[in-house]
Formats: structure tokens, C-alpha cells, sequence
């Protein structure tokens, strides 16, 4: 099902582990040394720059190719956009990209390397250009599911985390059209029914993240955690439900008038993000901790905006000063570690290299050269000759 | 822990070890080191932006020299701290055990910079001589950097240096008329970064601060690719400029692979292509509509070629590694 080589999501999800054990010195060196040696991933996966320098030349890649082709027969042969052949070019387009899409991960082992991600979304973008020709005379709803199979698809091969967020957004817009359709009960229910349904998505989510079947799409399914949190809060907001109220449901609210039930939202408001932290820390959840530290400003932000006292530079300069008095006195506690929470850094992979003996380097560039051999045979005929002939590993 | 059971299956590791870490697994610290960091950060930036509005709004009551009291007194006490609290100096890297050491450090250079900013705001004290303006916070900049081991105030300092050259080697009027397209300009600050360049190449020689050579050469880069980028676009030296271009490409891209460093891999390929894109379109004329497609061709293939590059370049450039 998965596009990418399974033993090597495997193997790379050990070696990190491992590193982070060796760093605590859990493993001797010469585990270590076996570990890299027989666990080896022949991906090519790049860092952050290289990544997006591929990712940016892949698309103007892409886009000179598609500009050639639009050129000539909108430009030239003077087609109209809105045609059966323009829905056709760009599913040709569409098709075109996952070929080379599974063509660069098979031949070429890229693994999150820019090349694969532009593909992949420049082949629903095509998609997507596609549909909205189609319907275009429809709604957003018919939209939205038209492009979900297209979606969960790319999902089930590729597992990437940014469709999977265009996902589970594109899933909670369905849920909310559809609830719009009931009318005035929608009015009063919405909150309540979205957080309902983010509420069941989260726990769902944490049971279905520890099953074995669903590794590979482990992190796509934390995307679907993660959001599940954000929209049970924005669901509960006094500011969104005001204006959401406004835009959706019409309804009209002069100075000084409240929407219905506005204290229980004002708790909602306030009190989320700090039982976010809250659980964050003792369920020593990251994901919970995060959400929970950057929808604070989100809530303080609400409340000014309803109640300002007219002196935005107190309140930032209070505000700096809060954060400073916290976490100065939180580093200070935490220096020694209390209810299992410390301020020492985690071992990454990071302090791995660092702490790192020289030793190590030879086990990883022997590994490498491992990994390496299978590719290169399958080259073959490729444009560039140059690049294996010096290759005799 | 599927990847603990499976090394314990594959006999890598004992059952002993594979008990061991498994109690390190449940009972591991949670730490909340970068949450705290980034919090502080953020606090800080509220703070001063904050203070600052404050100051400025009530510019009237306060007085000027008030304020410059005030930042006087900030800044001595930042430097005092710095002082005391810093470590021996030493060529290699230090890392100084307080997590506020180096926020500390950089507040002071930071009101240092803003008081010599706001006695010639408010005072004109160096008159039209901004260079020296500029001159006195870059040298206390570089003085820090070196006595405290701090890359931010690095960067603040080689900046102050390129500020300070491009006013003062440019004469005042070309400022005053808005003409940036000057030559003189584009060489200023190409001698800036061939200093900088070598200096970081001879204090990487000499093993002085070798890992200030990052900060050195990112800015070296950064101004040796715009301004010979500018020279080829905008003067009649062409043939000069792109040959010039292409050994400061060609030393980067030398530079990269003995780092193993990506992203001036990165910056000399793209800077490179921009160079090289645009003597294509300038040098080879063809008629509006066959070039028009050419010029899209050459595009699609070179981008194309780039991405083969940068998958393959190991072994292109033949690093074993």
C-alpha cells in the first residue's frame, strides 16, 4: 500500500530510537555500530535546505512544462478554459506527476526530499483545478467530497502530513455544510456538535496511533490529533461562534447585545488552552502541551478584543513581563526535575552527533555504501551516464 | 516499543538491556526545555517592544536624557554581568553553563547600538560622519563577540561592518541622489566580502573561533553573489563579472562539500543559476514566439537537471562518503 519501502520506514524508525538510547548510554558502541550497519535506510532524504531548494525547482520545473503546454493550446489553438479539454489536460498532468512521482521513489529511493512532496502536491493540484472546472456551477460541499477519494488515496500511498491536513480539514467542512442543511437547530447545536466530533476524532485518534497496521501513517494520524484539538477549542470560542453566528446564520447583533449561552463560552474561552497545558504536563504529551501554550495568546486575545482598556503597550509590556516572571521561576524550579518534568534537554539525534565518537563514522559510511549498491544497478539507461560510471563500490 | 522488541528478536539486544530500557522508556523525563526557552524568548520581545511604545508615547514627560540615562544604565549593567560571569577566552568553542548568559550579553550590545543611535538621532553628535557612528558599536560588537563567544552578536557586528562600508566608501551625494546602481557601491561592498571571506578562511587556517566561520562566510556569500549578481545585470562588465561569478561559485560550492554543508550548496547552485539564466536570455536573441518556448524549455530542462544534481551529487562531485 505504502509507496516508500517499508523495511527502511522501519529500519529508520529503529535507528532513531537507538540513537537516543546510545545517547543515554542504554547501548554500548558496538550495538550501535551493528544497529547502523544492519538497519540501514537507502533513502535520500536531504536536509531542510537542499529540500527546499528541490522542492522549489521541481515546481518550476512542473509549472515551465504546464506553461509550454497551456501556451500552445490556449495561447495558439485559442481553447477555451472552461472545457471538457482543459479538465482532460489537467488530469493528464495530474497522471503525469504520480508517474514520476512513483518513478523517483522507486529509482531514485527519495524520501521526503522535496521532490516526492512537490510532485505529490502539484498531482492533486491539478486534480483539484479538475474538479472545480466540473462543478463549478455546484457548491462547496459537492466540492469537497468529490475530492476526497482523491485525498485518501494519496494518504493510504504516500502518508504525507500537509494532504492529511487538507483531509481533515476538507472532512470537518463536509460535517459542517451538511449540519448547515438542518437549519435553525444547526444554529444552537454547531458548537456543541463540532466539539462533539472532535472529541470522538481525538480519542480515536490516540487509539488507532499505537495500533501496529497504521505505523506508517502514524504521524498523519497526529495531524488528525493535533486538529481535533484546535477545532474542539476554535468550536468553543466566544470570537469564532460571534462571528461564525454573523457570517452563517445571519444573525444580527447590535452594540452591546450577546449571542445565547456567551458565559459558557467565555469559559470555554478561557479555561481550554489551560487544561491543554495542564494535561500536556501530566500526561506528558507534547502535542497537548503545544496546543494548549499557543492557544493561550488565542484566548487573551479574544477577551481583549471584546474588552480593551485602549493601551495596547501595557498590555504587551504586562505580558512580556508574565512570561518572563513564569518561565524565569520555571527554569529555576525545574533545574532538578519535579513531578518527572526537567529543563534539561531531551536527547536528540542532534546531541547524538555531538556526543558522538569518531568510531561511529566508519560503521555509517559502510553502511551507506550497503544501501547504495541495490540503486545504482537499476539506473541503467539513465540520462546521466556520468553520475554511476565512477560507482564501483 | 515495537522497535525495542523487534532489535530484542533480532538478537542485537539482551533481554537484560531491552528490560532496562524499557523502565528508562516509562520512567523518562519530560522536558520542557525548548518550551521554556522559546517562552522566555517571546517574554523578552514583549517586553521591550512594550517599554519601548511606553517611551515613546511619553517622550514629553520623560526627557531624552533621562532615557539615555536609563539605557546607560541597562547596558552597563548587562556588560558588568557579562563580565564577571564570562568564561576565559579560548579558540574553540565555548559554552557558558547559564541559559540568560548569552540573552544578557546581547540586551547589552543591543542598548549599546540603540544609545549611539539615539544621541545622533537626538543630538547629531558625529554630525554627518555616520560612518563613525556606525564604526564605534560594530568594533564593540566584534570585541563581544569574540570575548564572549556569541554568534548573534557576530552577525550584528559583520552587518555594522558592511553598513559602515557602504557609507563611507560611497560618497554622501550618490546616498543623497538614491543612485544604488553606482559601481562604486557594488565594488564597496564587494571588497567587504572578499574581507570577510578571507578572514574567515585565515582564521579557519589558524583554528581561531572556527565555528564563527559559518557566520563569516553566510554573510561573505550572501554579498559576494548579489553584488557581482548586480555588477553582471546592471554594468557593461559582463564578461568580467560572470567569470567572477563563476569562481566565487566554483569556491562555495568547494567550501560546501568540505563542510558538508547543504545550504551553501544551495545558495551557490541558485545564486549560480541566476547568473548563468540570465546571460542565456540576454546573450541568445531569437524571434518573440520559438524563443518564448525555448526560453520554457531551457527552464523545465535545467530545473530539471538541478534536482539531478542535487540527488546525485555525491557522486557527481565523487565524495566517498
Amino acid at each position: 500500500m505504502i509507496a516508500y519501502d517499508p523495511s527502511f520506514l522501519r529500519n529508520s524508525s529503529i535507528v532513531k530510537k537507538s540513537k537516543q538510547w546510545f545517547g543515554k548510554q542504554l547501548i554500548s558502541l558496538e550495538q550501535m555500530n551493528i544497529i547502523l550497519k544492519n538497519y540501514t535506510t537507502g533513502f535520500y532524504s536531504s536536509n531542510l535546505f537542499i529540500k527546499t531548494g528541490l522542492f522549489v525547482f521541481t515546481l518550476i520545473a512542473i509549472l515551465a512544462v504546464f506553461g509550454f503546454y497551456s501556451l500552445l493550446f490556449y495561447g495558439l489553438l485559442n481553447m477555451p478554459y472552461k472545457s471538457g479539454f482543459s479538465v482532460f489536460i489537467f488530469l493528464l498532468f495530474s497522471g503525469g506527476c504520480v508517474f514520476l512521482l512513483e518513478y523517483v521513489i522507486k529509482n531514485k529511493k527519495v524520501y521526503r526530499a522535496g521532490v516526492d512532496e512537490c510532485l505529490l502536491y502539484m498531482s492533486l493540484g491539478y486534480v483539484f483545478n479538475a474538479i472545480g472546472i466540473v462543478s463549478s456551477s455546484e457548491d462547496a460541499l459537492v466540492c469537497c467530497i468529490r475530492a476526497l477519494p482523491f485525498l485518501i488515496a494519496a494518504i493510504v500511498r504516500y502518508a504525507d502530513r500537509f494532504v492529511t491536513l487538507v483531509l481533515a480539514v476538507c472532512l470537518y467542512a463536509i460535517f459542517f455544510l451538511l449540519f448547515l442543511k438542518l437549519g435553525e437547530v444547526a444554529k444552537i447545536i454547531m458548537p456543541f456538535a463540532l466539539m462533539t466530533l472532535s472529541i470522538t476524532v481525538y480519542f480515536w485518534a490516540i487509539k488507532q496511533k499505537q495500533k501496529e497496521h497504521f505505523f506508517y501513517w502514524k504521524k498523519c494520524i497526529e495531524v488528525f490529533e493535533c486538529l481535533a484539538l484546535i477545532v474542539f477549542y476554535l468550536a468553543g470560542n466566544y470570537f469564532v461562534i460571534r462571528e461564525a453566528s454573523i457570517a452563517f446564520f445571519n444573525m444580527r447583533l447590535n452594540d452591546g447585545e450577546n449571542i445565547p449561552l456567551a458565559f459558557v463560552f467565555y469559559i470555554f474561552t478561557a479555561i481550554i488552552p489551560l487544561l491543554y497545558v495542564y494535561f500536556g504536563l501530566k500526561k506528558k504529551n507534547k502535542m497537548l502541551l503545544w496546543t494548549g501554550l499557543l492557544l493561550i495568546p488565542a484566548a487573551v486575545l479574544t477577551f481583549k478584543y471584546y474588552y480593551s482598556l485602549g493601551h495596547p503597550e501595557i498590555t504587551i509590556t504586562l505580558a512580556g513581563l508574565v512570561l518572563i516572571i513564569v518561565s524565569y521561576t520555571c527554569i529555576r524550579i525545574l533545574k532538578t526535575p519535579k513531578y518527572g518534568i526537567t529543563f534539561e534537554e531531551e536527547p536528540d539525534e542532534d546531541n547524538f552527533l555531538k556526543s558522538n565518537t569518531e568510531a561511529l563514522v566508519i560503521a555509517q559510511t559502510f553502511g551507506r555504501q550497503n544501501a547504495e549498491t541495490p540503486s545504482e544497478t537499476q539506473f541503467g539507461g539513465g540520462g546521466f551516464g556520468g553520475a554511476g560510471s565512477g560507482g564501483n563500490f | 516499543m515495537k522497535e525495542l522488541t523487534q532489535l530484542n528478536i533480532d538478537g542485537v539486544l539482551s533481554d537484560v538491556q531491552t528490560a532496562a530500557i524499557n523502565e528508562y522508556e516509562k520512567n523518562k523525563l519530560f522536558s520542557v526545555h525548548w518550551e521554556l526557552r522559546t517562552m522566555l524568548y517571546i517574554g523578552i520581545l514583549l517586553f521591550t517592544t512594550g517599554i519601548g511604545t511606553l517611551i515613546y508615547l511619553n517622550i514629553d514627560t520623560i526627557g531624552h536624557q533621562a532615557i539615555l540615562m536609563l539605557i546607560a544604565a541597562l547596558c552597563i549593567g548587562a556588560f558588568y554581568y557579562g563580565y564577571k560571569n564570562k568564561l576565559p577566552y579560548a579558540n574553540e568553542e565555548t559554552k557558558h553553563p547559564s541559559p540568560f548568559f548569552d540573552y544578557l550579553v546581547l540586551l547589552g550590545c543591543l542598548l549599546f547600538g540603540i544609545f549611539i543611535a539615539y544621541l545622533q538621532a537626538q543630538y547629531n553628535v558625529f554630525g554627518l560622519h555616520y560612518g563613525i557612528a556606525i564604526l564605534f558599536p560594530t568594533i564593540l560588537f566584534f570585541i563581544c563577540a569574540y570575548a564572549f563567544d556569541h554568534k548573534g552578536i557576530l552577525s550584528l557586528g559583520i552587518t555594522g561592518l558592511a553598513a559602515w562600508a557602504g557609507l563611507s566608501i560611497t560618497p554622501l551625494h550618490l546616498l543623497q541622489n538614491n543612485n544604488f546602481s553606482d559601481i562604486s557601491i557594488i565594488f564597496s561592498y564587494i571588497s567587504i566580502g572578499l574581507l570577510i571571506g578571507g578572514f574567515a578562511m585565515y582564521s579557519d587556517k589558524k583554528c581561531i573561533k572556527k565555528h564563527f566561520g559559518f557566520s563569516y562566510n553566510n554573510f561573505a556569500a550572501n554579498i559576494l553573489f548579489i553584488a557581482t549578481l548586480a555588477a553582471l545585470i546592471d554594468q557593461p562588465y559582463k564578461l568580467i563579472s560572470f567569470l567572477f561569478l563563476t569562481s566565487i561559485g566554483f569556491y562555495y560550492i568547494k567550501y560546501a562539500i568540505a563542510r558538508h554543508s547543504f545550504l551553501f550548496l544551495l545558495l551557490s547552485i541558485v545564486y549560480s543559476y541566476i547568473g548563468l539564466t540570465y546571460c542565456v536570455f540576454s546573450f541568445i536573441r531569437l524571434p518573440d514566439e520559438i524563443g518564448f518556448f525555448c526560453g520554457l524549455f531551457y527552464v523545465a530542462a535545467s530545473c530539471v537537471g538541478i534536482i539531478l544534481f542535487f540527488i546525485n551529487y555525491k557522486k557527481i562531485l565523487r565524495i566517498e562518503k
